[in-house]
C-alpha cells in the first residue's frame, strides 16, 4: 500500500485509489497533473535518492533506516522521476 | 627397529614435540620414527592411513584428528591408499600438549541477532516497469499475482518468480524486481 499521507494531500484533490505505478530511474512526461509518491519498499529503506520535478530536485538520505516516503504535485506537461525505491503516480481529480 | 613401550611417567623421556611435514607418493607408505604418546594430523591434502608403531590395524586419518595413548610408542606408520599424493603435518609429542594456535584472519561470518521487526508491503504495478527493494536483514518477496515476475534485472533477464512464487533473500544492497502491467506483489522484511 503506498503512504499518500506525506505533505497533506488531499483526498478531494487527487485520486488515490487509481494511482499508476512508475519505473525507477525513468523520465516521464505528465499527461496531467498529479501527485507523485515515492516510498522505499522492503528492508529498513534506501541510504539516499531524490524525486525530480521539472527543475526541481529533492533528496532523501535515509541515515537511521527507517522506509521514507515523499510526494509532490506534478503539474500537466511536467518531467518526472525518481531514482530509489518504488513509485506512483495519482492523477489529479 | 625396536618396538619398546616405556611408561610415560617413568622419567626416561621428558615432555617433547615435534612437527613433520611428509609427502606420501601414490600408495606409498613412510615411517617415522620418533616417540610419542599422542599424534596429531596437523593438516593433510587427503584422507590417509595410519598404523601405531608395530600394531597391525591400520586407521583412517586425516587433518584435524589426533589419537592419544597411555604408553609411548616409538614409530608411526603412514600410508596413502589413494592415486594421489597426499602431503601432511603431524604433530608428534610426549606428555599432554594443548594446541590453541588457530588463528582467523579475513572476515568472519558470524549469525545475525535475531530479527526484531517484521513489516509487509503490497505493491500493484498498473504499468510494465522496475522498482528497487532496499536491502533488510532477510527480504521475502511474493509473487501474488498471475505474471511472471523477473528479480534481479532491467527485464525479462532477471530470476523468473512464478505465481505464488516466493524469493527470499539476505542480500544487503538493492534489489531490482521487473514486473508486468497487472502484476501484484507482497514484501516482507525483517530487520
Amino acid at each position: 500500500m503506498f503512504n499518500t499521507s506525506l505533505n497533506n494531500p488531499s483526498s478531494s484533490d487527487y485520486d488515490f485509489d487509481n494511482g499508476v505505478s512508475k519505473s525507477v530511474n525513468t523520465n516521464y512526461v505528465a499527461e496531467k497533473s498529479g501527485y507523485f509518491v515515492v516510498q522505499s519498499v522492503g528492508g529498513g529503506g534506501f541510504q539516499s535518492g531524490s524525486i525530480i520535478i521539472g527543475s526541481n530536485t529533492w533528496g532523501y538520505t535515509n541515515l537511521d533506516g527507517t522506509k521514507w516516503v515523499g510526494g509532490f504535485p506534478v503539474t500537466k506537461g511536467d518531467t518526472y522521476k525518481y531514482t530509489q525505491g518504488s513509485a506512483k503516480f495519482f492523477p489529479k481529480k | 627397529m625396536s618396538d619398546t613401550w616405556q611408561p610415560i611417567n617413568g622419567g626416561r623421556i621428558q615432555s617433547s614435540y615435534k612437527e613433520f611435514t611428509v609427502v606420501l607418493p601414490a600408495n606409498g607408505i613412510y615411517t617415522l620414527n620418533n616417540p610419542y604418546n599422542f599424534c596429531r594430523c596437523l593438516s593433510s591434502t587427503g584422507r590417509f592411513k595410519v598404523a601405531w608403531s608395530s600394531n597391525q590395524m591400520d586407521t583412517d586419518f586425516e587433518g584435524g584428528l589426533q589419537a592419544k595413548f597411555d604408553s609411548i610408542l616409538p614409530y608411526v606408520q603412514l600410508f596413502n591408499p589413494t592415486e594421489t599424493p597426499i602431503t601432511l603435518r603431524l604433530g608428534l609429542g610426549v606428555g599432554d600438549f594443548d594446541d590453541s594456535r588457530l588463528t582467523v584472519s579475513g572476515t568472519v561470518q558470524t549469525s545475525p541477532a535475531q530479527f526484531a521487526n517484521f513489516s509487509a508491503e503490497t505493491i500493484t504495478f498498473d504499468e510494465t516497469g522496475v522498482i528497487e527493494v532496499a536491502p533488510a536483514q532477510k527480504v521475502i518477496i511474493q509473487n501474488t499475482g498471475s505474471n511472471i515476475v523477473y528479480i534481479g534485472g532491467s527485464g525479462t533477464d532477471g530470476l523468473q518468480l512464478l505465481p505464488k512464487g516466493t524469493f527470499e533473500t539476505s542480500l544487503q544492497n538493492i534489489l531490482t524486481l521487473y514486473c508486468t502491467s497487472g502484476s501484484t506483489i507482497a514484501i516482507g522484511s525483517f530487520s
